[in-house]
């Protein structure tokens, strides 16, 4: 009898494997690529509103945003907006971009944003590849349509050069690596993607805010309804808009920086660098630290964090666990002030990468704006001027120089003896 | 008649491998996108847009006769006073928390007979220029403000037009920086805001619903913030009153009510009579001169998250 049981459980065993590897030959039979809907988004609405949007009223935003903007295989940017979609995006760099990896008998390569980027920052741009888990800081999810590293101010997005800085530069003390060595052209086609799937999950974002209006029987677009289709059509319309307009708008939104005086005494520059870090106007030792090692304020997150995870709001702090259990999401992190000792910037290590940092703040993240004043303005006028903003980035770039910022060494005595 | 155990073991595992692997994990179930029906929404989508772009588009504004002006007042109430949690102030002490004095949670605020404060009532319809009463024009523009003290927004829920200006002040001996931080409509801002100083917010357009203002240097702080286009909005009192003066009368309007904790109220006992706004919203027709007073009664289990 055991022999009998054994047997069955070995041919079971071999017959398991084989409709294992079968599986994985067949992968489950071919789908073609889709985006992931935004369900963690969807949840938080909803929460906050005591309810749950329906299966269908879902499925009619997955229809929609594939009429907008295509599939990870066929990208297509819409019409139906005021600010032609062509104005911030080609869609020959997107189709570049889009598609799985191959290249055709020039070798002109097809499907680069696959290639390089959807391991960590995911096939729909929401920063969940599968390598996201592993890293920190977590890959950038591009569907809040926020950027940290950028020449605009708060609100406003990045200029296509300041995407192109990033992909070139990388981003230091992070996975993000440098792109240097890809061809110009591959470069832009990644941007242009970048931003398509910005545009793409920021329009998401904002009808689901908008299909929070819907009654749950409602249904949010209706072929056979054409009053219903033509309502949709006008509130789609208006919320691509306003998401192309922003992207339209930014490259005349730079700001303006004027050049580090050149007669500056250094030493004196970071005198007076250093006064104001530890001062009430700029007051950067608030979450910088005494140390400015990043030990001020180390309980916060950022605003993709608390886009689902809000510890103040006891409805989003009992979803935690579901978004990470269920969802499989990442476990939610504090965001830490930067260590001005390491001696890495993430946003860029020129000078004028530090001014911008301290005068616009950075997006997304708890760092403020510096208060400003005229550089004219009375002593006792409360703010910084752009003179002081040069100061501190001066007293910055000494940091990681001060003999307590270099690493511990080991001690002599420590080292073993080589016998 | 007999099948050998493995062939029912293979069919057995062959459906749960092929389960597992092929299974959805999303819980909120989402049906594949129909190709056929996005295909046709992409034909009709683009045809509206051909359309946009001739006539430059349009909003859905309200239509009829402005007959005249009315009021709409009343009162917001629970049943009791509701206790208010101390927050957790772990910094700046001298400045926040001055002789060891608490600050209180400001999400549901009453009085001593169930008053309840900081609900905020907003026309949602968008209206004519016309149907703005002359005495909104002297405060159509110019200065708001927004203050700080003791490391508390003194205004809690604090509505103004999009073409005011807010001036964000500090009266505190200590910096705050101010994260005004609204996920449509109105612009947003993060500015370091010395002590005794201030700084400039312009909202440069309207937020469809309240978004939060916080400061991050001081984590307890918390405020809502909401920029109308209309100037038909108010924030009920300690007194749990509220009062929308010069309100267009011979036209329906759709207003809005929403409170922090309970979000847009809806089941709500208006002058006795239970009620269902449904996503918080109420429909109103004024006569002329019609002071229209409503006195709303809100569950107290609607006031815990």
């Amino acid at each position: 009898m055991m022999t009998r049981y054994w047997m069955n459980f070995r041919t079971i065993a071999n017959a398991a494997l084989l409709v294992a590897l079968l599986g994985t030959l067949t992968g489950c039979g071919k789908t073609p690529a889709e985006f992931r809907s935004n369900n963690a988004y969807a949840l938080v609405l909803k929460t906050l509103q005591d309810g749950s949007y329906q299966a269908d009223q879902m499925e009619d935003l997955r229809n929609t945003l594939t009429a907008l903007f295509g599939t990870p295989d066929q990208p297509y940017v819409t019409h139906l907006t005021s600010v032609p979609a062509t104005n911030v995006v080609d869609i020959r760099n997107l189709e570049l971009a889009a598609g799985p990896v191959s290249s055709d008998e020039s070798g002109r390569p097809q499907g680069l944003y696959r290639e390089h980027c959807a391991h960590c920052h995911g096939l729909t741009g929401d920063g969940a590849g599968p390598t996201a888990k592993f890293l920190n800081p977590y890959p950038r999810d591009y569907r809040k349509g926020v950027f940290k590293f950028k020449s605009t101010p708060k609100g406003a997005k990045p200029t296509h050069a300041d995407l192109k800085r990033i992909l070139m530069e990388g981003i230091p003390d992070t996975a993000m690596p440098s792109f240097r060595l890809l061809p110009e052209n591959e470069l832009d086609a990644l941007i242009d993607y970048v931003k398509y799937l910005a545009i793409r999950g920021e329009t998401e974002r904002m009808l689901l805010l908008e299909m929070t209006e819907l009654d749950d029987e409602e249904r949010l677009v209706s072929l056979e309804d054409e009053e219903k289709l033509q309502e949709t059509a006008g509130t789609v319309a208006d919320t691509v808009t306003t998401v192309l307009q922003k992207w339209a708008d930014a490259e005349s939104q730079q700001s303006v920086i004027p050049a580090h005086p050149q007669d500056w005494d250094r030493e004196e520059s970071i005198a007076k660098g250093r006064e104001l870090f530890y001062g009430p106007i700029a007051n950067c030792v608030k979450c910088h630290g005494d140390s400015a090692q990043g030990d001020g304020e180390r309980t916060d997150y950022d605003d993709w964090t608390k886009d689902y995870f809000d510890p103040k709001n006891e409805k989003l702090v009992k979803l935690k666990d579901v978004f990470v259990d269920r969802y499989a999401m990442m476990p939610p992190r504090n965001i830490i002030p930067r260590n001005l000792r390491s001696g890495a910037y993430r946003g860029g290590r020129r000078p004028i990468d530090l001014f911008r940092r301290i005068h616009n703040g950075i997006d997304g993240t708890p760092m403020p704006a510096a208060s400003l004043k005229a550089s004219d303005a009375a002593p006792d006028v409360k703010g910084l001027t752009t003179d002081d903003i040069w100061h501190i980035v001066d007293y910055v770039e000494s940091l990681p120089y001060e003999s307590i910022s270099r690493p511990h060494l080991p001690q002599a005595e420590n080292k073993r003896e080589r016998m | 008649m007999k099948v050998p155990r493995a062939i029912v073991g293979f069919g057995l595992l062959s459906v749960l491998v092929l389960s597992l692997g092929c299974a959805e994990s999303n819980p909120i179930p989402t049906a594949a996108g129909n190709e056929e029906v996005a295909q046709e929404l992409r034909d009709r989508f683009d045809e509206a847009g051909a359309r946009l772009a001739v006539s430059g588009g349009g909003s859905g504004a309200a239509s009829g006769t402005r007959t005249g002006w009315g009021t709409i007042k009343g009162i917001f109430r629970t049943s009791g006073s509701i206790d208010r949690k101390a927050l957790t102030v772990d910094k700046d002490l001298s400045v926040c928390a001055p002789g060891g004095k608490q600050i209180l949670s400001e999400a549901v605020v009453t009085g001593p007979n169930g008053e309840l404060a900081n609900v905020l009532c907003f026309l949602t319809t968008k209206i004519p220029a016309d149907w703005e009463h002359p005495d909104y024009a002297a405060v159509k523009e110019g200065n708001v403000e927004f203050d700080q003290k003791n490391c508390v927004f003194l205004t809690h829920v604090f509505a103004c037009r999009s073409t005011q200006t807010v001036i964000l002040k500090n009266s505190d001996s200590a910096s705050h920086n101010t994260n005004i931080a609204p996920d449509r409509g109105a612009s947003q801002m993060n500015a370091i805001i010395p002590q005794g100083a201030s700084a400039e917010y312009l909202p440069g357009g309207e937020s469809p619903s309240p978004f939060p203002v916080t400061c991050n240097i001081h984590p307890w702080m918390k405020a809502y913030m909401i920029t109308r286009d209309n100037p038909y909005f108010a924030v009920s009192g300690d007194d749990g009153t509220f009062e929308i003066k010069n309100v267009p009368t011979g036209v329906p309007l759709s207003f809005r009510v929403w409170q922090e904790t309970a979000g847009y109220l809806d089941r709500v006992t208006v002058n006795g009579q239970e009620t269902n706004w449904k996503k918080g919203y109420f429909d109103i027709t004024l006569e002329p001169d019609q002071v229209v007073t409503l006195e709303v009664d809100v569950e107290k289990s609607a006031l815990s998250p």
